[in-house]
């Protein structure tokens, strides 16, 4: 029985399908302004900006405690800010960490705003994709349905309904 | 591209050195107004090999020759190309000014954004539309861009194995085009000696 579990574990590694990974360069960027490096110990700027790749800036009021599950003021269903403090909530991520593919189908409308916000960033010379704004509001989400949380979603529901309600 | 056929040959030079491993580099071909070359073999395509050992014995045979070598890479993502491009001291990207094209450039330059990579926009007409130009310009942020190759359609029709740059009595046409690819050589150098 183990060896017939084994093999049908060993053809469906086969089969199964992986995500395409980018192995880390032997000879690097001298510059990476990505991930370590805070805005003032990049050598690479664009237009004075810190670089977008970089750690988000602090502009949050006050610490995230969504564990303990206390509310946070006012903000209402706008996207969670960042907070200066240790980002005890974070998913840690590394720049060689294998990428998973997030298929989403989202309305257009939203899809144009994401575009708006990229050619916004990129008109004030600072280079920005989708793919980093989405990974940057998935960095930011709460680590649980905290009750706060859960008022932004019943807003969201409120305020574009993905299904007509009859 | 060089005139070598390798179904005319009975080995495959790339495929033995490699299974020989790192310690025997294959021996580059010598012919007259060409690089030198190592050519490749389309059994190449089909075996499986991992991108670690492409780029591991890459590395040492670039050791053993002692001199620059340029990996011509298959597009698209494949484990020979991502060996040979995790090794390279510099990734030169050709550019086509047209929208698909363009797609695949943010693509790729998002993925390979730890790389040290050189933009070399090529075949581009006499009157690049503008709003490439411009994409261009932001896709490659910091990335270094080299001046454009122009379109040559001429060269589509061209039967001579001889490269450009090497090629005797050249032409006008052919003086015109050798030219620029030795400022992009030129770039090349710079970028990875940088």
């Amino acid at each position: 029985m183990p060896e017939k579990s084994s093999g049908v574990d060993t053809l469906r590694a086969q089969v199964e399908r992986r995500s395409r990974a980018v192995a880390p360069p032997r000879h690097p960027r001298p510059a990476q302004s990505r991930s370590d490096r805070g805005p003032e110990e990049a050598g690479v700027t664009e237009g004075g900006e810190s670089p977008v790749a970089g750690p988000p800036s602090p502009v949050a009021e006050e610490p995230r405690e969504s564990r303990t599950g206390v509310k946070r003021k006012g903000d209402g269903p706008a996207v969670g800010k960042p907070t200066t403090d240790e980002h005890v909530d974070r998913p840690v991520t590394t720049t060689n960490d294998p990428v998973t593919n997030l298929a989403v189908r989202v309305r257009r409308p939203l899809d144009n705003r994401l575009g708006d916000v990229v050619h916004s960033f990129r008109n004030d010379g600072v280079r920005v994709s989708k793919v980093e704004i989405i990974e940057m509001l998935l960095w930011e989400l709460p680590a649980d349905a905290s009750p706060d949380f859960r008022n932004r979603l019943a807003a969201f529901r409120r305020a574009a309904p993905r299904e007509e309600t009859l | 591209m060089w005139g070598y056929d390798p179904a005319a040959f009975r080995t495959a030079p790339l495929l033995d050195a490699i299974e020989a491993g790192t310690t025997r580099p294959p021996r580059p071909r010598i012919h007259r107004h060409q690089p030198d070359l190592v050519p490749s073999h389309p059994d190449l395509a089909a075996s499986a090999i991992p991108d670690v050992v492409i780029a591991d014995c890459l590395a040492a045979w670039a050791k053993e020759w002692d001199r620059p070598v340029v990996v011509d890479t298959h597009p698209g993502a494949n484990a020979l190309t991502d060996g040979a491009m995790q090794v390279a001291d510099l990734v030169v990207v050709p550019v086509i000014l047209a929208a698909r094209e363009m797609d695949a450039l943010a693509g790729m330059l998002a993925d390979f954004s730890a790389y040290r990579i050189l933009l070399a926009p090529n075949m581009v007409p006499a009157s690049p539309p503008k709003r490439y130009v411009d994409r261009l310009e932001v896709l490659a942020g910091d990335t270094p861009v080299a001046d454009p190759i122009s379109e040559q359609r001429w060269m589509r029709r061209r039967v001579r194995r001889a490269a450009l740059t090497l090629q005797p009595n050249p032409g006008r046409q052919v003086r015109h085009v050798a030219h620029e690819f030795r400022t992009l050589a030129a770039k090349v150098k710079e970028e990875s000696c940088a």
